[in-house]
Order: structure tokens, then sequence, then C-alpha cells
């Protein structure tokens, strides 16, 4: 893990401190604890704790594994404790092994554990028995205290669960000698049950019909067989009630509450999808920027003038192709001339060329019958009668060699068309920005709105302890309830109507029983019976009162850890009452006229599962047994303000004769931290600062990451 | 003779110490040509779905800014996407129709020349471009160079280089 090379920590009675930021290794030292004690860590991410194989190289600090090439790397944690009462030093020690060989790191499968005894003579001996090392361990935590002094922050909430009343109950027969009066209650029950018994006998034996006897002292036994079943049922189903009740009362209270909370939700659903609707708009108008930047011909902005080049270029295409044309219109014209004249004398072909082509073999016209010698103006006309050998230009009826009038016109619309938006660019540009703005500004409102609506319902959660789908489902849930209380309360009735029949008719057969008994019975023996039935009636009010008493006494004292730890916040109240539901109890907070308080925020709860687990152990401190064992908690005040963390340390100090607290509230807050080591009503211990050699921006290469250990006191 | 379709089938060149640059503001497509989304383009702060895209760009700011950078010899060049796959249509048109007018070429002349004739033309049409390109991209290293963040940091930045 984070701890690399070796490191001590020693500690000393009273209350100690390991300080430190998220992230900074406080809980891999409660880890260490943990892992020497039961081969286990906390595994955050899951909540739960994991074994040795589980964790496998992940123990071993990733630094060493980096620096070795070749050979071993050993992670050991080692734990020294000091036993007052009878001068013994035990040491108990945890090692893993890991192994370094061409290039690749292999770790031991299991860890090894190890120790040593010190007796008062300084004798040390190393202890191998496995079945020693375990008594060693339950010495030093004894496993049914363990969920109450060693614990994470984390965890306090189950340590004492509020909706099951059994639970603070296991806690007091725990910590307490309530179990001893059980115990005698039991047995004044079994000797009474023997007692009885003695007494039927010699009954029995001094009836008048014997066989009658014996079958009403068997019916009687059967009834009262069926009297125990349904007295249990009933009890059961007592409890039940009281609890559906009791969680009417609760669900009622809430019900204002849980409608806000159920409409705000609902707000908040709406606010999101419209917020989600916006932002996909948002984000595709910020999306399609650079899109317009060429659908829009945005980067053309200010290059009109470019138009106007092309503009010449094609004007004066134009123009050539224009001249042109007009040429060779003038020399058609002057061809068609010269063909008019022709023809003004005879038209093309005529006489047909067969008879022209025999006019200039004889060179003699046959139309007008005179000579036209070749090379004469005569021949010279009569062979422009041809029509094959009429004047050509130079390329016939072709404007030029190559046309691309059609690539010119095309380039021209194109860009046309592109120059003409060019001057509104700017104005598209601010329209477009504008728009982005407008969504942008409607997501930022939507989103601070969800926030507030967010942050209410929050609050609202905490104070109220109803979550979102429990106050949905609320009207369900009390409807449910009622039914259960309706179904409850019948199967009381019934029961108890059938548990008064049976206590009847036993009666009843006990009369006719007794009624057969002649003779006197022993008044020894009746005296005994009558010793018997007192006996039990007596341990179980002493068993109630001794219960009752303890149970005032854990409440003063829950009381005045809660007033001692909440002293610096004005704002805490209420008093802590421990109710009975059927012989159980479970801490609530009422005002001073005694009526529940609900809306109770986390930091509430906590404090009062605190002062109760305190309570406890400070109740059983005139034993001195508590006094063996040390507190060890990760982040125990996570949860609640930083006003009541010093008041948090005074308590912890008076309770625990020593404890050893992770916290992060100390770290930040240099002011608390200057209190903490001056508050002369802090008993206090060691205080610790712990950091990582590495700053946050490079704290992920954990294969250079070291932990520094520095005393403050 | 189609004068489109001709200069439609040329490559113009870039300066090959360009290939890397274009990719710092140009998403990078060839085998993964099409996969990018818009989203994705302006989410990794790229301003062009294609290097002609940058090409385009490079050229209408050279020519705005009239900066042109003949090649010489030893300049390793690349070669680049035919103009006729250019987009949009009309804007590659546009740069097209004012190179011609940057040239001031007599069309009317051109029709009247043989292909051999016309080729060589065309080819000096393209090498044109390649120059105001080849400016355009000077332009905007420079940019580069002298404000570090200037493309960085804002969406508005290639259209305000336009307007410097």
């Amino acid at each position: 893990m984070c701890y690399y090379g070796e490191n001590e920590i020693e500690f000393e009675s009273g209350i100690n401190v390991l300080i430190g930021d998220n992230g900074y290794g406080k809980s891999k030292l409660f880890d260490a604890f943990y892992w020497v004690m039961y081969d286990q860590c906390y595994d955050t991410s899951i909540k739960k704790f994991r074994s040795t194989p589980e964790l496998n190289e992940s123990i071993i600090s990733d630094k060493a594994k980096n620096e070795t090439t070749e050979g071993k790397v050993e992670t050991i944690v080692s734990i020294q404790l000091y036993d007052e009462r009878n001068d013994e030093t035990y040491t108990l020690e945890r090692v893993l092994n890991g192994n370094v060989r061409d290039d690749k790191f292999l770790v031991a499968s299991n860890s090894i554990e190890r120790a040593t005894k010190k007796s008062a003579f300084n004798v040390t001996q190393v202890v191998d028995d496995p079945q020693e090392i375990e008594r060693i361990k339950k010495k030093v935590l004894p496993d049914n205290i363990k969920p109450y002094m060693w614990f994470q922050g984390e965890e306090i909430e189950n340590i004492i669960d509020f909706r099951e009343s059994a639970s603070l109950t296991q806690a007091i027969n725990i910590l307490s000698d309530i179990s001893k009066f059980d115990d005698i209650h039991s047995f004044s029950i079994g000797l009474s049950s023997f007692l009885q018994k003695e007494l039927k006998k010699k009954q029995n034996s001094l009836s008048k019909n014997k066989t009658e006897s014996s079958s009403l002292d068997a019916r009687i036994n059967q009834l009262s067989g069926q009297r125990y079943v349904f007295k249990e049922q009933l009890d059961k189903a007592e409890s039940n009630y009281e609890r559906a009740q009791s969680r009417i009362d609760d669900l009622v209270n809430s019900m204002r509450e849980a409608e806000k909370i159920k409409d705000l939700s609902y707000d908040i659903e709406g606010l999101k999808k419209d917020y989600n609707r916006i932002h996909e708009q948002s984000k595709s108008y910020q999306i399609g920027f650079h899109k317009m930047m060429f659908k829009d011909h945005w980067v053309t902005k200010g290059t009109k003038y470019l138009f106007e080049g092309f503009a010449k270029v094609y004007s004066k295409y134009e123009d050539d192709r224009l001249e042109r044309i007009s040429d060779l219109k003038a020399k058609k014209k002057a061809e068609s001339a010269i063909e008019q004249m022709l023809q003004s004398r005879l038209p093309i072909n005529v006489p047909e060329p067969i008879y022209v082509k025999k006019m200039l073999e004889t060179e003699h016209c046959l139309v007008c019958d005179r000579p036209a010698k070749k090379g004469s103006q005569e021949y010279e006309s009569i062979r422009r009668l041809i029509a094959d050998e009429m004047p050509k230009s130079k390329f016939g009826e072709k404007i030029s060699e190559h046309d691309f009038s059609q690539t010119m016109k095309s380039l021209y619309h194109s860009s046309l068309s592109i120059k003409d938006k060019t001057s509104d660019i700017d104005d598209r540009i601010n329209k477009y920005l504008e728009n982005t703005q407008k969504f942008s500004d409607e997501e930022e409102e939507l989103r601070f709105e969800i926030e507030n609506k967010e942050k209410e319902l929050n609050n609202l959660v905490l104070d109220t302890s109803i979550d979102i789908n429990t106050a949905k489902d609320l009207v369900n849930e009390l409807q449910a309830q009622r039914n259960y209380s309706d179904r409850f309360n019948a199967e009381v009735n019934s029961l108890t109507l059938k548990v008064g029949n049976l206590d009847s008719q036993i009666d009843k057969l006990e009369k006719e029983f007794n009624q057969l008994v002649v003779g006197d019975v022993s008044k020894e023996l009746l005296l005994k019976n009558q010793i018997g039935n007192d006996l039990v009636k007596i341990t179980k009010t002493t068993r109630d009162r001794v219960y009752k008493s303890l149970v005032e006494q854990l409440e003063n004292e829950a009381n005045q850890h809660y007033k001692n730890m909440t002293k610096d916040n004005k704002s805490a109240r209420g008093i802590i009452k421990f109710k009975e539901v059927k012989g159980n109890y479970t801490p609530i907070l009422v005002d001073d006229n005694n009526e529940k308080l609900l809306q109770l925020n986390t930091g509430n709860i906590i404090l009062i599962k605190l002062a109760t687990i305190m309570a406890i152990i400070s109740a059983r401190k005139s034993t001195n047994e508590t006094d063996l064992y040390t507190l060890i908690s990760d982040a125990p005040t996570s949860v609640f303000g930083e006003d009541y963390t010093l008041g948090f340390c005074k308590t912890i100090s008076q309770v625990y004769n020593q404890s050893i607290i992770m916290s992060k509230e100390f770290y930040k807050n240099q002011k608390l931290r200057e209190q903490l080591l001056q508050d002369p009503d802090i008993k206090l211990g060691k205080v610790y600062m712990i950091t990582p050699n590495l700053d946050e921006s490079n704290r992920t290469n954990r294969k250079q990451l070291s932990t520094n250990i520095k005393a403050l006191n | 003779m189609d004068l489109l379709k001709i200069i439609g089938s040329r490559e113009p060149e870039y300066d090959e110490r360009y290939y890397d640059f274009i990719l710092d503001y140009t998403i990078e497509q060839g085998a993964k040509m099409g996969t990018t989304s818009e989203e994705e383009k302006w989410l990794s702060g790229k301003f062009f779905s294609t290097r002609y895209e940058m090409y385009m760009y490079a050229v209408l700011l050279g020519l705005k800014k009239d900066y042109r950078i003949p090649f010489d010899s030893s300049t390793k060049k690349r070669k680049f996407l035919k103009i006729e796959g250019w987009n949009p249509t009309n804007l590659a048109n546009y740069i097209i129709a004012a190179i011609m007018g940057k040239m001031e070429i007599d069309v009317f002349e051109l029709e009247n020349l043989t292909e051999e004739e016309i080729g060589k033309k065309i080819t000096e049409l393209k090498k044109t471009i390649e120059e105001y390109a080849n400016g355009g991209f000077d332009l905007i290293r420079a940019k580069a160079e002298e404000e570090g963040d200037f493309f960085k940091q804002n969406d508005m930045s290639f259209i305000e280089l336009l307007d410097e």
C-alpha cells in the first residue's frame, strides 16, 4: 500500500489522532490494525472487508516492488500492546512475502502470523501455538465488543440500526450484566415448574379418583402447551402491531414533507427533460458553428473583390466572343452577297451540275451558246455554278476551336451567388452566435434552477430521512402499514381471546382437579410451590427494574455525551430517549415535551448513535473492563460538521482510556488543529500528521509513493 | 472539351511540412473516413472535417491577403485530393474563378489553343492555387507560433484571421 520503509507510531492513553487529507493513507493505518488481527482490510469501493488472498499484492508497497529488481519484498505490520494490569507486553505481527524473479513479481497466497509475549520479568517468549495467539487476540479485543470499539465511520449507521428495535437491546446485553438477570429468571421458571410438577404428583396421589385426576392433569398440560404457543404468537403479533403503529405515526408525520419531496422530484424530472432538450439544441448549434464556415461560406468573408477579377476575365471573354461572332456574321453577310449576286443570274444547280461539268469540259456555254475558254471570266462564272466550290471561313461556322462558354457560365453563376452573400456574412455569424448564446443562456438558467431544486430536495431528504422513492410511494406504504396494523390488531384480538379462553379452561380444570384431592397436601410442599411462583415474579420484576435502571443510566449517559458533543453547535437540539417497544428499546430524539422529533439529518442520527455507543461503554466504566480496550475508528467525524469535531474528541477522550481516530477535519482547518492540541479538556495522546511524499499531480505515480508520518506533539 | 473537368482532374500539392500541422486542426480521415461525427470534431477542438477543407481555407486566406509563396525546387510536396472532390462544389468553383481572375487568364485565347497548350495553362492555374495555399498555411503557422493559444481558445479564430 502507500507505506514504504520502516514506520513506527507510538500511541499513549487518551485520544490519539492521525491527521491527513483524503487519500493520504489514514484508512490504511486502520487497515493495518485490522489486518494484523483479522487478516482483512476494508475495501471502501465495495464497503466490505476483504481477506489477504483477495487483496493479494495490493498490500505490498508499489514503490518497494518497483525498486526491487531481484529478491524479496516484505510487508510486516507489528502491533505492540502493553497490559498494565499484568505488566506484560504482547507483540502481534503479520507478514506477507513477495518475490521479484526474472522481472516478475510473485506474492505468497497467505500471510504469516507471529506473536511474542514479554513477561514482567523481561523474558520474551515466542508464541507458536495458534490457539494461544487467538487467546492473546481475544485479550486485545473480544469479539462481542469489537463492533463498538473498532469501526469505520461508514459503519456507524449499521452498528445500531434504528429500524431494528432489538439492536440496542443486543448492545445492552453484550455490554452489561443484564444477561445474568435473564439467567436467574430462567432458572426460577424452571424451578417453579419443577415444584409445580412435584405438587401435582402429590395431589394426584391424594385423589379420590386417580384416573379422573390423571386425565384432568393431562388435559391441563395439553391446554397449557396450547396456551404457551398462542401466547408466543400473541407477543409476536403485539410487537408487530406496535411496530406498524409506530411506522404509521412516522409516515403520517412525514406526509407533508413527503408530498413536497415528491413534487420537487417531479419538478426536477421535468426541468431535466427541458434541460436535455435545450442542451442538445445548444450542442448542435455549437457543433454546427464549424460546419457553417463552409456550409454558409463564412470562409469567403471579405473576398468580394476576388469576384471582380474573375468578372473582368469573364467580361473580356464575352467581349472577345461577341467580336468573333460579329466578324463571322460580317463574313457570312459578304458571302451571302456574292451568292445573291450569282443567284441573280442563275440559281445554284441550274442548269444541273452534269450540264455545267459538260460546259467546263467543252469550254463552251450551252446557255448562251458562247465560247468560255479556261481561265476566262466566263469559264470562272460557269465553275461557280457548282455549289461545292463555294468559299468557306477558316473554321467553318465555329466561333473558336474549343467552347468553354458553359464552364465560364457555370463558374460565373457559382461565384456570383457566393459573392452576393459575402456582404452580410458578419450579420449571419452574429445571428448564429446570438442563437448559440440564447440556447446557452437558457441551458444555464435551467441548470441553475435544477441545482437549486436539487439542493432544496437534498436538504429535505436529509432532514426528514425520507428518500425520494419512499416519498413517491408514501401513500401506498401508509396504506400497506395500515393494512398490517389492522391485520396484526385482528391477530392480537383473536389470540387474546384464545389465550383468555384457555386460561378459563385451565382455571376450571385446575378447580376440578383440586376438588378431587382428599386429605391434606403438606404445608411445606404448598409453601415451596408458593415460593417458586413468587421467585418467578421477583426475578422478572427485578430483571425489569435493573434493565429499566440500566436503560435510564444509559439514557443519561448518552444525553451527557450528546450534549458534550453538540455543545459548540447552537442548532443542535433534542434529548435522546430510549423508547420501549415490547421489551426492546430504540433510541429516538424528543423535544422538551417528550414529542418525537422528526426530520433528523444524517449527522444527527450518527451523533445519537455515537452517543449511545459511548454510553454503553461509559456506563461500564466502574468495572474498568472497557479500559482494557482501545477504540480505533477511521473517519468517525466525517459525517457531521466541523462544529462537532472538538466536542466529539473531548467526549471520546473522557469515555475511552485509549482511543485512536483518523481524521481529515484537522488537516485543512488549522485553527481546529491548534484547538485540539491546546484544549485542556481533551485528554490528548499523540497527534500525527500523515502526508504523501508526492504532490497531488504526481500522486497517481504509485511507483514512487511513500508516506511521511510527523508527530505534532 | 470540358474545362472544369480538366481543372477538376488536377491534384494540387502542398509542402510536406504542413502534413502534421493540418492535423492539429483537422480530424484524421483516411481509413476512418466518415466515422467522425460533427460532435466529435467539435469536442476534440478541431475546426475542419477534412484536409481539403483546411486547404480550401488556406487558398482563400492566401487570396484574401494576396499572399502567395512559390515552392522552391527542393520543397518536398505531397499530392492532394483532386479538385473535383472538394465540397461544397460552388465554393470550389469560387476559388477556381478567383484564381482565374488573379491570373487574368484570356479564356478566349485559351479556347483557340491546342489541347497540349491548354493543359499547360491548367497546370499553371493549379500551381497558382498551390502557391496561394502555401501562403495561407504560412499565415496560419505564423499566427499559431506568435500566439500559441489563438486557435485553442476561440471558436471564431479562423474567421477572425481572415479579418486581420
